[in-house]
Parts: C-alpha cells; sequence; structure tokens
C-alpha cells in the first residue's frame, strides 16, 4: 500500500511539464547538383516557449553491418564533403515568439561524383538538473547531395556468402554485400535451398538486423559501406548435399546471383522439436477472392493443432510491406483475435472482407498473421502465414518493366538465366517470360521459357521478382535477347536487352 | 504613313499576344505543385525525477512514466541515448549489471543508463507519421538487478542522467 503511494505521489509531482524547445525545418534537404555547382539552403529554427543557445554542427553517417547508420562528428580528412558545407553561423540565439534563420552553402568541386550524405546536428543547450533525469531533444537534418556526373553507374559486390551456426546452433544463411560504387541504392536478398534432388526446400528473404521486425525488406547501401544480410533457415536439413541460390537485387536495375553447394552432416545445426515451434495447420493456405466495391464476404480458417499441448493462438493482421498502397488491411474484420487452441483439436476464425464503395478496380493485399504464443509469457514462440488477395474488376492496363537480366554459370548445368521482373501495374500478375538469345551477329543462339520459382505463383503491385531458368551454356561474349512477358497466356510487354556471358 | 504602320504593328502584336494568352486559357486547367518539407519536434518534460529510493523498503521496482510527445509530419528516427549517472565503478565492470542503477522503457524497448537504443534503423526505432500527435510513453525504473547482494556497491547520493533523443527523418 505504502509503495502504492510512494508510486503515485511520484507520477503525480516529478514529472515537470513541458519542456517545448527549439524545432527545426526542414529535415531532410535533398540536392541534385553537378561538378563545380555552387547551392545555398536555409535551415529555419522554430522557437520554443523559453530563449535557447542552439549549436549547429557537421555530421558524417557510418553505415554498420547489420545496415543502422550512426553519426559522427564529421572528420573533413577523410569526408570529403565536409569541406564543401559551410552554415553561416554555427550557434544561434532562438528567441520565444520569432522564428531564426540559417543559411548554408554547398559548393561542390568540379572533381565530385555521386551521392554523399552529411548531417547537421541541431543541438539546443539545455541545463541539465541537479538531481533526476534531464531530456535534451536534438534534430539530425540530413544533407542528401547528389553529384550527377556521367559515366558513374551503381554497382555492388557479393563479399561472403555462407551457410553458419546462429546463436542456439540453428542454420543460418549470412551474406555480405560491398558498395564499391559513388551511388547509394536499396537492397535485397532472397536464397533458396535445394536438396540434392534439387526438390525446393525453403525460400527465405534475408534482410540486415536493422530491419528486423520493422516489415521492410531492402536496405539503402551507402558508397563505400558493406552490410551483412541474415536469415534463418527453419526446415530442417538432413545430412546431405544442398544447393543455395541467392538472389540478390540492387539499385532500379542491378543483380546479383550465386549458386553454392554445401554439406551438412549430422549434428552441424540444432533444429528446434516440433512441439517446442507449436506446430499448426491451417485450412486454407491462402484466400483469393473476387469481389466487387460494396460487397462483403465471410470466410473461415481452420487451424488444427498437432502437438499435445494446448496453445493460445494470436490472429493479427500484417501488410505486405510497410505503407503498401493495395493494402486491404482496413476491410478486413476480425471477430476473434486470441483463441485457445485444444491439443490435438481444431478451432475456426471467421474472417470478413467488406471492400467500400468507393474502392477502384485493382488488386489488394494482406497477410493474416497466427502467432502461437508461449502459455507462461505470452511472448510468440511461431507464426504462420495466410496470405489474402482480393481483386476488384474485370478489365486492367498492364505495365511490366525487366529490371535487369543475369546469367551465372553452373557446372554440370549450364548457364542459369534471371530476370527480374517490375509490375508498376495496380493488378497482380502471373508472369511467364518466353526469352530468345541472337548473338552479336543476328544469329538464333537458344530460346527458353522462364517461369516464377516454385512457391511463388504471382507478382504483386508495386513489387519485384525473379523469373528463372537454366539454359545450355552459352560462349563468352555479348548477345541480344528478346524478351515476351505473358500473363495468363496474354502478351503484356516485349523487351530487348543485351546480356554479357 | 509611318504612324499607320506602327500602329498596324501594334495591333498585329497585340492580336498575336492576346490570342495566345486565349489559347492558354481556354485549356481550363493548370498544374499547382506543392512540397511539404519534413517537419517535426517533440515535447518532453523538463525534468523525470524517481524521488527519494530507499532501498530499505526493499528492492521492488520504483519507476515513474510520462509521455512524449511527437509532432510530425513525416516517419522519423528516434535515438534515445542516456549519459549515465556517473557513479564510481559505472561501465567498469561489464558483467555486474547493477551498475547500471537505472533502466529506461519506451514502447516495447528499453535500454540501461549509460546506454542507447534504436536510432538510425527501421527495427526499433522508427515512428510512422500517423496523422495525429504520436504519445511515446516513457517509464524509468530502478533496475530489477539490484538486490541485498549488490546494493551497497552503489554509494548513496543525488544523482542525475541526461537522456538524448535525436530525431531524424526516414526516407528509404
Amino acid at each position: 500500500m505504502r509503495k502504492a503511494i510512494i508510486a503515485a505521489v511520484v507520477l503525480l509531482f516529478l514529472v515537470s511539464w513541458p519542456s517545448l524547445g527549439a524545432g527545426v525545418r526542414p529535415l531532410v534537404l535533398d540536392l541534385d547538383l553537378t561538378p563545380g555547382d555552387r547551392t545555398e539552403f536555409e535551415i529555419t529554427l522554430t522557437p520554443g516557449t523559453t530563449e535557447e543557445i542552439v549549436d549547429l554542427t557537421l555530421y558524417q553517417p557510418i553505415q554498420l553491418l547489420d545496415g543502422s547508420l550512426n553519426y559522427l562528428p564529421a572528420d573533413p580528412a577523410g569526408f570529403p564533403a565536409a569541406n564543401w558545407i559551410t552554415l553561416e553561423r554555427n550557434q544561434v540565439r532562438v528567441i520565444p515568439g520569432a522564428e531564426t534563420s540559417v543559411k548554408g552553402t554547398v559548393q561542390v568541386p568540379f572533381s565530385a561524383g555521386g551521392t554523399y550524405v552529411a548531417v547537421i546536428m541541431v543541438e539546443p543547450q539545455t541545463p541539465v538538473a541537479q538531481q533526476g533525469i534531464t531530456f535534451r531533444v536534438r534534430y539530425a537534418i540530413r544533407l542528401n547531395i547528389r553529384v550527377n556526373r556521367p559515366g558513374l553507374i551503381p554497382a555492388c559486390e557479393l563479399t561472403s556468402f555462407e551457410l553458419v551456426r546462429g546463436e542456439a546452433g540453428e542454420p543460418v544463411v549470412k551474406a555480405r554485400l560491398r558498395n564499391p560504387s559513388a551511388w547509394d541504392y536499396l537492397v535485397s536478398g532472397e536464397i533458396t535451398i535445394r536438396d540434392a534432388q534439387r526438390r525446393l526446400v525453403e525460400r527465405i528473404l534475408i534482410m540486415p538486423g536493422a530491419l528486423a521486425g520493422s516489415n521492410y525488406t531492402s536496405i539503402r547501401l551507402y558508397p563505400g559501406f558493406e552490410v551483412e544480410l541474415l536469415g534463418t533457415v527453419t526446415r530442417r536439413l538432413t545430412p546431405g548435399e544442398y544447393q543455395l541460390r541467392g538472389f540478390f537485387r540492387f539499385g532500379d536495375r542491378g543483380q546479383i546471383i550465386h549458386n553454392e553447394v554445401i554439406t551438412v552432416k549430422e549434428g552441424d545445426f540444432n533444429f528446434p522439436a516440433a512441439d517446442a515451434i507449436g506446430v499448426l495447420t491451417l485450412e486454407p493456405q491462402l484466400i483469393d477472392l473476387k469481389l466487387r466495391p460494396g460487397e462483403r464476404r465471410s470466410q473461415s480458417i481452420q487451424i488444427q493443432s498437432e502437438v499435445g499441448d494446448d496453445a493460445y493462438i494470436a490472429v493479427t493482421l500484417r501488410d505486405v510491406r510497410t505503407e503498401y498502397p493495395y493494402s486491404l488491411l482496413n476491410w478486413i474484420e476480425l471477430r476473434n483475435t486470441e483463441v485457445l487452441l485444444r491439443a490435438r483439436s481444431s478451432t475456426r476464425i471467421p474472417v470478413t472482407l467488406a471492400v467500400p464503395r468507393d474502392a477502384v478496380p485493382g488488386s489488394y493485399h494482406g497477410n493474416l498473421v497466427f502467432l502461437t504464443l508461449d502459455p507462461e509469457t505470452g511472448k510468440p514462440v511461431s507464426e504462420k502465414v495466410v496470405p489474402v488477395s482480393l481483386v476488384i474488376g474485370d478489365e486492367f492496363e498492364y505495365e511490366v518493366d525487366v529490371r535487369s537480366l543475369a546469367a551465372k554459370f553452373i557446372e554440370g548445368e549450364g548457364h542459369w538465366l534471371s530476370v527480374d521482373l517490375y509490375n508498376s501495374s495496380n493488378v497482380m500478375i502471373s508472369p511467364q517470360i518466353t526469352l530468345v538469345i541472337f548473338d552479336k551477329e543476328g544469329n538464333y543462339v537458344h530460346r527458353a521459357e522462364l517461369n516464377l520459382p516454385e512457391g511463388v505463383d504471382r507478382i504483386l503491385p508495386l513489387n519485384s521478382q525473379q523469373l528463372e531458368t537454366v539454359i545450355p551454356k552459352l560462349e563468352n561474349g555479348i548477345y541480344s535477347v528478346e524478351l515476351e512477358i505473358r500473363s495468363s497466356g496474354k502478351q503484356i510487354a516485349a523487351f530487348e536487352r543485351s546480356l554479357e556471358i | 504613313m509611318r504612324k499607320l504602320t506602327v500602329i498596324a504593328l501594334a495591333l498585329l502584336f497585340f492580336t498575336l499576344g492576346a490570342n495566345t494568352v486565349m489559347a492558354a486559357l481556354a485549356n481550363d486547367s493548370f498544374p499547382v505543385k506543392i512540397r511539404l518539407l519534413e517537419y517535426a519536434y517533440v515535447e518532453v518534460p523538463e525534468i523525470l525525477d524517481l524521488g527519494e529510493v530507499d532501498f530499505y523498503e526493499g528492492f521492488d521496482k520504483y519507476e515513474v512514466w510520462t509521455t512524449i510527445k511527437l509532432f510530425t509530419n513525416t516517419n522519423v528516427l528516434i535515438r534515445f541515448e542516456s549519459a549515465g549517472f556517473n557513479f564510481e565503478g559505472e561501465g567498469l565492470n561489464p558483467v555486474g549489471y547493477h551498475y547500471k542503477l537505472q533502466h529506461y522503457t519506451y514502447q516495447t524497448q528499453s535500454f540501461a543508463s549509460g546506454g542507447w537504443r534504436g536510432g538510425w534503423d527501421p527495427g526499433d526505432s522508427l515512428f510512422h507519421w500517423t496523422g495525429d500527435v504520436i504519445l511515446i510513453p516513457f517509464g524509468a525504473r530502478i533496475n530489477n538487478s539490484v538486490n541485498a547482494q549488490n546494493f551497497y556497491k552503489i554509494r548513496a547520493g543525488e544523482y542525475q542522467d541526461v537522456i538524448t533523443l535525436t530525431v531524424s527523418a526516414y526516407t528509404k
């Protein structure tokens, strides 16, 4: 009781409110320049409730292996952009009731080219209280300086690729990508694991630690830095030979494909027991609907327990990715979000989709996530996902883009061809690609059909996916390639690309 | 005659100019572009104080909570960093967790005094634009690893910490 009173007193009297310090705008300055350019920018400091002295200091970003950025005070010796950026003042007085501006200039040298990111740290001086915890708020204004110089192209290197033991002895695919070019770009990775008979074991997304839990799958890689992408193999790998195929996308037009054969021996890795991962099966495994605006449709999902213990199952919704414009999560209604699943029994979860009357034609997507909760801690121990897709309308305009085409020779098989296809239309597609290869004299060399990888049957709007095939070995040289893209048997686009072996 | 030529030419230019303007106006829409700049500010309490902590009363949680208000028109990253309490021994013994006297929590994340959390990666520090004021519950409590067997390692007295929040815009 006494402690409760103490806690109440603490809550009521020991938080002193409020402290509205100086703010700043903008938080991001995007500057597209050419060598030799000089440009000015202005930072506006908005006042707080009291007079403040504000320091403005230049910082440089350091990208860590997990993809996150740390900022250090700029060192002009190792960070050339620090010499180009000047601020008219490094300390200003901000008085209540009036905004204060600080002008700055960027003078790009003729030798510059590529992406340079700098940070102006705006830091109000805050007196430290004699006792207790003082809050200090500072703002990092990011200057994205892109210096356009002809001939600079994004490049990416795969510096390592391996299957290692994770913290609990689980198999983890680890790959490192380095950016040796002058431009920054987004990178993402996907690994396909096949057994000795080339049967698909698992397809996993690999991503840097900084993205864990964020629902983002790609990260920006800055010039000169390296990131490590990780992915845990959840399927049991019995002793034997496995083929690991890595597909890495960088920027708008780049891809790296990599093939590695590994041998797994008894005891190399630990795998959780079936009971420990809370095994359950779901039926159906995906929901595909076609509805009209204003229509409602309900469907049940059956959850079957495959283990001998009771378990709590939480049902949540998850977007395809953060801020996905074709999300249908707001249209899903769930009556139960947590159920007790008795040992080896089943239960049903009703799901209703209510399409708004003003919904426009296209396809919309989202995921139902079934989390098995630890009965003691309530924390999720495993999850299963049911993708939900909804099509509205009948006539669609298809738009796709071949972002990149790559080839990799695999001993004993031939050349593995990979096309990265981007779906820019407002509806999902199930594409196939017919590819015809000609040599530089225009002579026919080979024809091939490229398909989506096993386990993938569609490309959602504004998503990319690689289509692949293996063809007989090609001789070294530069080839011209014609690509015809079809979806549901109908041609939707045709492209011509070159391929260097 | 010369005056007449000047008037005729002036009339011709006027007609051509008027036609051009009329043609532009005939197309009854024109683009208006606007770009809203990223702007954010944070409202924090001036001070957060646990008051007097008396270990004679026990070692159960002494804690205090506040709400940080984030006003933003864009997605932002916030790094929370504690300067630490600077008492003797702090940070010297990496296994002596009780040297981290205090523990801080915001949303589902936590960090110890002298430590930090989040900042530049979206995994644990991304606050999405919501169109509303974003309320961030923030708690400070005595570390639950401080107990009867180790409390004496920290000298009694008044201590202060500074929590620095670094706000930056998040753009993919």
